[in-house]
């Protein structure tokens, strides 16, 4: 199955912008940890950013999500800008962090009652069941988050992200540490989210998962954005690279494209 | 005028703080034992105290002693509950992610102060029923009421100083060991742990400003129903400022994020 090519429920008319972020710089002091980065999401579009560690994937999230102020640039999610309408845009957003973070005490349902009541989406018992249910935590519900494996915290925090329905969902690694099977089920639930109009932003080490699920690849190098397209499109364009011919084994594939861009063949 | 998304419309603040005071809470039942722990702190020392006065001792020392455990037992779960916990959050990053909804994440904090309030205002209600159960003193309405307030006020003494530990440092450890240092000199002033009669009188002065002697001794006047001299006017002034200045500079300095990027 091709997950990338996702259907607009309703659609027909041209998907809007949920994320358009244009001459972003990112500092922390002296270091520019993004360099002038543009691009943009459409609802109904999964957007992934590559690079290795440090190359600014996390730090342009913090912008969109207004944890970190631009040095320069602008960020709107939903035609809302996050620094003239902060409120507003966040209550577009879904977020999941690369390192989940909640309230250890708290229990699984009191967790998803209390973020899906920040965004504004009141559920009862049953709706916090049928949510948990979903990510298969329905039997654990009562349990404290403090007792939960690290896979079964992966997917609560999805859940929490994604249970009001976001026009735009930011997800910061989201299948480190878990299983196969748990990296599949959360792959269609991200394919489901798409086809109800949801615009996603995913950064990923890994290039199976962005192969498999973006429909638009950002690659990342020391906070400048190296090249965009899709996967296919980027094979195609960088495969007779002298930089890929050099690290490829056979046929170029996507992970040969992002070591030759990246500066990981040198390495 | 509140953001709607579609179906939904962003709470308002006053919503979010009941979302947030809602799961603090039940996040304080679940640790229910920790609090009968905290709890049995100001119990003991009130049993311990009592133990050492002579049969037909004036019920005005079981008073004082009330006060004096009630104020100890509060800078416990204002200084070690409140601190450490929120530090903690910081450093797991629970912050960051109510950072992310759109309500002001600083509600947080004034719900983290509002149920060490209530904690520390349960305990002294608890103090004063095992002193009324076991050494037959009983307050009226109204100084009860007045205990209340006090103890109100010495809590908010104990939650600024907090506060102050929260924006000093980074990690729930060092939180952690600052807590217990500042409680060990709140205890150390209080006389618990040596005479204050043996203490040199600059250093004796010095103890009857400290906030934990402040609000003891407002407590204790207020308990055995006097009305405030001159030096509890003096001594509430006091309070408040420890209070003011203290809450001013940990609310200034408190950094949402943690050294490393924690938050």
């Amino acid at each position: 199955m091709n997950q990338r090519t996702f259907e607009v429920e309703g659609g027909g008319a041209p998907a809007q912008p949920v994320l358009e972020i244009e001459g972003l710089v990112v500092a922390y002091g002296s270091v520019r940890a993004v360099d002038a980065v543009s691009f943009r999401v459409c609802a109904g579009e999964v957007v992934g950013l590559l690079g290795p560690n440090g190359a600014g994937k996390t730090s342009i999230l913090s912008a969109v999500e207004g944890l970190v102020a631009p040095r320069a640039g602008r960020v709107a999610v939903a035609g809302r800008d996050i620094r003239q309408h902060p409120v507003a845009a966040r209550a577009q957003l879904g977020v999941q962090l690369q390192h989940t973070a909640f309230q250890p005490d708290l229990t699984l349902a009191q967790l998803i009652k209390l973020y899906a009541g920040l965004q504004g989406c009141r559920l009862d018992a049953a709706g916090v069941r049928q949510g948990l249910n979903r990510v298969g935590l329905g039997e654990l519900a009562s349990r404290r988050f403090g007792q939960l494996s690290g896979g079964q915290q992966q997917r609560l925090a999805l859940l929490a992200a994604l249970i009001h329905e976001p026009a735009l969902a930011l997800l910061d690694e989201p299948t480190t540490g878990l299983d196969p099977q748990s990296r599949r089920e959360l792959w269609d639930r991200i394919s489901g989210l798409v086809g109800r109009g949801t615009g996603v932003v995913l950064t990923t080490h890994s290039m199976e998962e962005a192969a498999a699920l973006a429909s638009r690849l950002v690659i990342l190098h020391r906070g400048r954005v190296r090249a965009t397209g899709t996967p296919e499109d980027l094979v195609a364009q960088f495969q007779s690279d002298p930089g890929v011919r050099r690290v490829a084994h056979g046929q170029p594939t996507l992970e040969d494209v992002f070591l030759a861009l990246t500066g990981g063949a040198e390495q | 005028m509140r953001e709607a998304v579609g179906s939904r419309q962003v709470p308002s603040a006053g919503q979010a703080l009941g979302l947030m005071a809602s799961a603090e809470l039940a996040a304080m039942a679940h640790n229910r034992r920790s609090l009968l722990w905290t709890t049995a702190v100001p119990v003991a020392i009130l049993v311990l105290g009592a133990s050492q006065l002579h049969p037909g001792t004036p019920h005005r020392a079981i008073w004082s002693i009330v006060a004096l455990a009630s104020m100890i037992g509060a800078f416990v779960l204002g200084l070690l509950g409140y601190a450490t916990d929120l530090v903690g959050y910081r450093e797991r990053g629970v912050f960051r992610r109510l950072r992310t909804t759109p309500v002001p994440a600083s509600l947080i904090l004034v719900v983290r102060a509002l149920t060490a309030l209530l904690a520390i205002l349960i305990q002294f209600l608890v103090v004063v029923a095992v002193a009324a159960f076991a050494y037959h003193v009983h307050p009226t309405m109204g100084r009860l009421a007045g205990g209340i307030a006090v103890v109100a006020l010495g809590g908010l003494s104990a939650l600024a100083l907090a506060q102050l530990i929260v924006a000093r440092t980074a990690r729930a450890q060092s939180a952690t060991a600052l807590a217990r240092m500042a409680l060990m000199v709140s205890l150390f002033m209080t006389g618990v742990l040596l005479r204050l009669s043996a203490w040199p009188a600059f250093w004796r002065h010095v103890a009857d400003w400290t906030p934990v002697r402040l609000a003891g001794a407002l407590l204790g006047a207020t308990l055995l129903g006097q009305p405030w001299s001159t030096a509890d006017w003096q001594h509430a002034a006091g309070l408040g400022g420890w209070i003011l200045v203290a809450g001013f500079v940990g609310v200034a300095a408190f950094r949402w994020e943690g050294a490393d990027g924690s938050s």
